[in-house]
């Protein structure tokens, strides 16, 4: 089992990926070995608890693009309503949001490192 | 060119287009419009609107105010979740929207489609100033050859082709910055003031006994040296078919007509009063008054320019349009532009 095969069953849409870069599997995996990167730069809990909301909507919502040309789905789907959360000033419900998100995002960068 | 800060947004862009064009890349606003001044080869911009440093707002922003934003497209990357923003970049100039994730297909046709818009644009554009070239130069071959007939006729009559083409110019600019309802376009402008350079075109119809005298005209023959807007008006209308602009020829006859008309209503030939005489006529008339003043005469030396600029103010020379003595005051406040005389 490799990368892709294993990232498809925690949450990518292989489908969907493979439509987006082209059938290019390579690409692709390149691409997911960056997305550690991404987040590490774009930390959301860290500021969720310092209460700076505005930087928490900014990398939610730089991640929430990432995720979502990576065809992540699930993951993708809750940084989306982490962002509307946050633009309706929802700071309850995106916490509680994000906690599962982390469970999440943690199976899939674990993931990727293995490969890395 | 690609702008974003995510290397995966513009990996996967890249790769839409890397065979069919170069891929420039580009990881914040700043980076962006350094590479934007650097080359001209840039066909189209595909900006993320979230990104550290500069951001696509401001790069939008930047491209309006160099004039880019019209020769490039400019397509927006964005999770296309905030509308205002999203109407924000379109009033910015962006032509169209990228979101996120992408959907390829979209996307390369999308781009493709408005790269093509633009080069054919484009090109339309450089045609039209080519032409918009070639007449201004058939238009300044016709102006030197009437401004040269004047000064065969003798020192008496030289034409200051730098003065009141520049002052007129100069006039009218600053006219429109001081008020909004009297601004003209910048091309206008340039059509006014070439049109200014032959305004006295028709003393070369007036007799040399009236045109050449070194002292002070009688009654009778103030009233022959009059005649010259009328005489300027016929020659014009006998070149007319020499002119390649239908509004140069006009700004040339109504300046040629009316530059002798005063605010007041004390002019000649028609005694128009105030905004009855074309605004492009009474700037070419307080032009040449001002330079008039300014310069030498076989009769008299040239005034300094506080003179020169207290005889207009007090209305020595006829009463103007206040707005175009405003005008003329902040110009010449620090004494004479050097772009007055500049050829």
């Amino acid at each position: 089992m490799g990368l892709i095969d294993e990232i498809a069953v925690i949450d990518a849409d292989i489908e969907d990926a493979m439509h987006r870069f082209m059938d290019n599997t390579a690409l692709y995996e390149r691409m997911l070995k960056k997305l550690p990167e991404v987040i590490a730069k774009a930390p959301v809990k860290e500021f969720l608890d310092s209460g700076d909301m505005e930087t928490v909507l900014s990398n939610a919502h730089t991640i929430k693009g990432v995720v979502g040309n990576l065809s992540l789905m699930k993951l993708h789907e809750y940084y989306t309503q982490i962002v509307e959360y946050c633009r309706e000033e929802d700071y309850k419900s995106a916490e509680s949001t994000l906690d599962k998100t982390l469970v999440l995002q943690e199976k899939v960068l674990d993931c990727i490192k293995k490969y890395s | 060119m690609i702008v974003d800060d995510q290397e995966i947004n513009r990996v996967l862009i890249a790769e839409l287009f890397k065979d069919e064009y170069n891929i420039v890349e580009a990881e914040d606003g700043k980076k962006a419009l350094k590479i934007i001044s650097e080359r001209s080869d840039i066909v189209a911009i595909i900006l993320d609107l979230i990104m550290p440093v500069m951001d696509g707002m401001e790069v939008l922003s930047e491209l309006n105010r160099r004039g880019k934003i019209y020769h490039i497209p400019v397509f927006v990357i964005t999770a296309a979740d905030d509308d205002g923003l999203l109407q924000a970049a379109y009033g910015l100039g962006a032509v169209d929207i990228i979101e996120k994730p992408f959907k390829m297909v979209f996307i390369k046709s999308r781009i493709r489609n408005f790269i093509e818009l633009f080069r054919h644009r484009n090109e339309l554009v450089e045609m039209v100033e080519e032409s918009v070239g070639k007449v201004r130069i058939r238009n300044s071959r016709l102006i030197e050859a009437l401004v040269s007939l004047v000064e065969f006729r003798g020192t008496e009559l030289h034409v200051n082709i730098g003065g009141v083409h520049n002052i007129t110019k100069a006039l009218l600019t600053e006219l429109g910055r001081i008020s909004s309802e009297n601004k003209i376009e910048a091309s206008e402008i340039e059509k006014i003031a070439s049109a200014a350079i032959i305004h006295d075109v028709g003393k070369i119809a007036v007799p040399d006994t009236v045109i050449k005298k070194n002292g002070k005209l009688t009654d009778e023959e103030f009233e022959i040296a009059k005649t010259h807007v009328q005489r300027g008006c016929d020659i014009l209308t006998d070149y007319s078919g020499r002119f390649s602009d239908v509004d140069m020829f006009r700004y040339a006859v109504d300046i040629c007509r009316y530059h002798h008309e005063r605010y007041d209503g004390k002019g000649y030939p028609d005694g128009l009063a105030g905004e009855d005489i074309p605004i492009w006529a009474q700037a070419a008339g307080l032009a040449d008054a001002f330079d008039a003043l300014v310069s030498e005469r076989p009769y008299r030396p040239a005034f300094d320019v506080k003179t020169a600029l207290s005889m207009i103010n007090s209305g020595e020379c006829g009463v103007f349009n206040p707005l175009l003595i405003k005008a003329l005051n902040n110009l010449v406040k620090d004494g004479i532009p050097k772009e007055f005389y500049e050829e």
